[in-house]
């Protein structure tokens, strides 16, 4: 069970998980559209803004690639064994099925969290709201830790690399795509 | 004793497995029921360990 919440690219990569994660990328974009949030960046949901629809699907595409490029590139520089790209990125795919629920309790936040001006004085007001803010944000930061842990099991899986090579190169592949998908995503609602 | 009998049990089971799959890596997912680079991985740990085993016997007093 714990095998298959953390690491289930022990059983599942390749074109498999790739199918299977784009069916969750694809999903959690539908219900992206349906509450206006949008995945603007590799681990990011933020508030409503009307952009036309293909922007709920395309986002979370180029998360998913800005991360498994640079994965793959060092895991070709660092790893001895003959790793493949389709590996790399169906594993990296199907890593990103936990968001799904990540977009779910973004979905619980007050709708007034998306104007910091109007939610400084909504809170003076409303006091409750803040707790409504933290409440959700302790729920949604284990699957978001979730997320993380299943795209480092990805990497250590299809790549063969482990212990400290793995982290500070999964951790670097982290930073850069965090930049490169915000700066494509934000280049493109421009 | 040569190398590969210096393996651990299931080293050598895996290494049979493998003869038997024609070497194919791809067979060997399948009968085993796990991904492909699950099972190169494993392929590829059992190489170091017979590389280190090597260095070992090479860098060991005759």
């Amino acid at each position: 069970m714990k095998t298959w919440l953390f690491n289930p690219f022990k059983y599942l990569a390749g074109n498999k998980a790739l199918w299977l994660g784009i069916v969750a990328i694809a999903i959690t974009g539908m219900v992206c559209l349906a509450e206006k949030l949008h995945m603007d960046g590799v681990i990011d949901i933020h508030g409503p803004k009307e952009t036309p629809t293909y922007f709920y699907f395309t986002e979370p595409v180029i998360d998913w690639l800005c991360l498994v490029i640079p994965l793959y590139i060092f895991g070709r520089i660092l790893s001895v064994s003959a790793i493949r790209f389709i590996d790399v990125a169906g594993t990296g795919a199907l890593a990103r099925y936990p968001m799904f629920f990540v977009v779910l309790l973004t979905m619980l936040m007050p709708k007034q969290i998306y104007d910091p001006k109007y939610l400084m004085n909504a809170i003076q007001t409303n006091p409750a709201l803040l707790a409504q803010v933290v409440m959700v944000a302790f729920l949604i930061i284990p699957f978001v830790v979730w997320t993380v842990a299943l795209m480092y099991n990805a990497y250590s899986i299809s790549t063969n690399l482990k212990g400290q090579k793995a982290t500070w190169s999964f951790v670097v592949s982290i930073l850069i795509a965090e930049v490169i998908s915000k700066a494509i995503i934000a280049v493109l609602i421009k | 004793m040569p190398p590969l009998a210096r393996l651990e049990p299931d080293d050598r089971i895996f290494i049979t497995e493998f003869v038997k799959s024609s070497g194919s890596l791809k067979l060997m997912a399948e009968k085993m029921k796990l991904s492909y680079p699950t099972v190169r991985n494993m392929l590829d740990d059992i190489i170091a360990r017979l590389n280190e085993i090597e260095k070992s016997t090479k860098n060991s007093p005759k």
